[in-house]
């Protein structure tokens, strides 16, 4: 083999390798964006955040929204504030299974069995679902939940400020105002199955995720394999110029922002193509 | 300018200055005596040839111009990386101000601009210094270009970006003798091959690092490189290889050795971490071995480096918690005057002479 090139053959070989490079790439996006979309949903400033100290770092780049989603897991009092990402619970050992996980029992060794329970994460699509049956549930719960604590804090007497009263009903609030209604429901391989069981394309949104794994140690009954949302692909959104202006102008939209008490205010409409790939097709004053 | 005929007349230059010093030793030692018109007619020889040489391939004519040339090195390979940051942070301060279409072009335009303009100033300079700096731009923008396309249109990261990256850093080396590209291009295929080696059994390829074997067929493919495809004629380009494979190697292992868990092999850790122990001192070995038998310098130095790693990380196993602190540095001190040892008493036996290749 012989590297001898001619400078114009370097030339054209580098032109060539980079044109080619980008032809590849943007086909692909012609590809995503191509035709009608796959999904499409109208998010409001309860699913879309700026990214932490956006406006601060004069160096920061393009603007991105990132697409904040919850799970609904199982109900547990010890983590009822803060698991919202954590294990669904759809995502039972019969689901990981379908995505390809081993969900035999672990080796008895608890050595082995350490080992043996890092499986790594796999690919998965993961369905989204937008203000559905998942936040009603999530909504009904923190009220059932405001409504014991309350009864609670009447009967001993605790229900000013920092109570588990007071906390519950806050916690409602930022739930039925604030929280994202946006939620990963289900997880598969397969696209068009999942879009058979969710036709509803301005609800459902089938996006790219990763999903993990763990094995839950316990007693016969408690030991089990469950799992996580690792990641969401994509879930920054980049802004493009023509909406900068409507984005920057929207209120913070962070959980616990007393704006988001009066409703949604800004609306951002986002498509997901074939290749479940996103991008902001509309954004604004949401329509009261 | 080729690399090869640049690399040959510094050879050359380098040649002529020991020749000198040595015929001076003879001179003065009364071994030899050349008339005036002999050693007239060397030096002048000299003389024109060293001219030449510096006009035509920008060599370094004695000691001095030498350590000036390191210095000139050092800042131009500080300038490349530097340069790179630069345009990477030239393009967030600015970025948000355009359209896409706009972004878009500014990418494309910015890679083929940077590219040809490294072609460019590489058939005006004979030094090569300007060249590695614009080339280490050229691909500092070739890899924005696809990473913010990758931003702009939210495409899900893939591993196949570092194909074109690889292949992009290599045309550069091979083209301007670069060792720097060599070397980025080394860790885009180390990448690549590590990822794809992940994803065949079932991990998702950004995880490929969670089980270091991934890198092994890397290691034995850039190993075997510069066997297949003869690089006599890029200066350093060999030993590059040769490092990056002992690397991707040795450094795996010496995880494997230590936190056997993360490994593919289904056995008991202990069981795991003894294997890769005893795998990376034959290993380590066999390199110092292969290397001076081959006359790599490199791999022999590469390899003694991990053998003595992996002596000490067991050292450390067995006697840190149980040896005085002093009495556990003074083994580990012994130790390495017993290599020496070792090593001066194989070198002496001639053992490993062989050929050099």
């Amino acid at each position: 083999m012989t590297f001898s090139w001619s400078r114009g053959r370097t030339l054209a070989a580098g032109i060539a390798l980079i044109a080619l490079t980008n032809a590849i790439a943007l086909g692909g996006v012609v590809y995503n964006r191509g035709g009608e979309a796959e999904s499409g949903l109208k998010l409001t400033q309860r699913e879309v955040l700026a990214p932490h100290g956006y406006g601060l770092d004069r160096e920061g780049g393009g603007l991105q929204l990132y697409l904040s989603w919850h799970v609904l897991g199982p109900e547990r009092d010890d983590a009822f504030y803060w698991n919202f990402q954590g294990t669904p619970e759809w995502l039972d050992e019969a689901k990981l299974a379908s995505l390809g996980f081993d969900v035999s029992p672990p080796p008895a060794t608890r050595r082995a069995s350490w080992r043996y329970d890092r499986q790594l994460p796999k690919e998965a699509l993961v369905v989204l679902e937008l203000d559905g049956p998942a936040y009603q549930k999530a909504l009904a719960r923190a009220r059932d939940r405001a409504a014991k604590e309350i009864a609670k804090g009447e009967a001993t007497g605790k229900a000013g400020p920092g109570t588990p009263a007071a906390q519950a009903a806050t916690f409602l609030k930022n739930e039925e105002t604030a929280n994202t209604r946006l939620f990963a429901v289900d997880a598969g391989h397969d696209a068009q199955a999942l879009r058979a069981k969710y036709p509803d394309r301005t609800r459902y949104a089938i996006v790219q995720g990763k999903v993990r794994p763990y094995h839950q140690a316990g007693r016969a009954k408690e030991a089990q394999w469950t799992g996580y949302i690792e990641v969401i692909e994509n879930a920054r959104v980049n802004v493009p110029l023509e909406f900068r202006k409507a984005v920057e102008s929207a209120p913070r939209a962070l959980p616990y922002a007393t704006e988001a008490a009066t409703g949604p205010a800004f609306e951002v409409t986002v498509a997901f193509g074939k290749r479940f790939e996103p991008w902001i097709i509309a954004a604004g004053a949401a329509s009261r | 300018m080729t690399s090869n005929s640049r690399t040959a007349a510094q050879q050359r230059a380098d040649e002529i200055r020991v020749f000198e010093e040595e015929l001076a030793h003879l001179e003065r030692e009364g071994i030899v005596a050349l008339t005036p018109a002999q050693r007239g007619a060397i030096a002048a020889h000299h003389r024109g040839l060293l001219a030449r040489l510096a006009r035509d391939f920008d060599i370094d004519r004695d000691a001095r111009a030498k350590q000036l040339s390191l210095g000139m090195r050092i800042a131009s390979f500080l300038g490349a990386l530097a340069l790179a940051a630069s345009v990477f942070f030239l393009f967030r301060q600015f970025w948000d101000r355009f359209s896409t279409t706009a972004q878009v072009v500014i990418l494309i335009v910015a890679a083929l601009g940077t590219f040809g303009a490294t072609l460019w100033i590489q058939a005006r300079e004979s030094s090569g210094y300007f060249t590695k700096l614009a080339a280490m731009v050229a691909f500092a923008c070739f890899v924005i270009n696809i990473s913010l396309l990758g931003q702009i249109f939210n495409i899900t990261p893939s591993d196949k970006a570092l194909i074109p990256w690889a292949a992009f850093a290599l045309l550069l080396a091979y083209t301007c003798d670069l060792r720097l590209l060599l070397a980025a291009g080394i860790l885009c295929i180390i990448a690549w091959i590590s990822a794809r080696t992940g994803t065949w059994s079932g991990m998702y390829w950004l995880h490929f690092g969670e089980r270091p074997e991934n890198f092994f067929p890397a290691a034995v493919i850039l190993f075997l490189v510069p066997q297949w495809i003869p690089h006599g004629r890029f200066t350093g380009f060999g030993p590059i290889y040769r490092v990056f494979a002992l690397l991707t190697l040795f450094l795996p292992i010496l995880v494997l050795s230590n936190w056997g868990r993360v490994s593919y092999l289904d056995f008991e850790e202990d069981a795991i971490e003894g294997f890769y122990q005893v795998l990376g001192f034959l290993l380590s070995a066999g390199a110092i071995w292969l290397g001076a038998r081959r006359h790599w310098s490199e791999v022999v130095n590469t390899g003694s480096v991990f053998f003595v790693i992996f002596l000490y990380t067991k050292f450390f196993d067995w006697w840190w918690e149980i040896m005085p602190k002093y009495l556990f540095f003074l083994v580990l001190g012994l130790t390495a005057v017993l290599l020496l040892f070792i090593m001066r008493r194989l070198r002496a036996s001639g053992l490993f002479g062989g050929r050099a290749s």
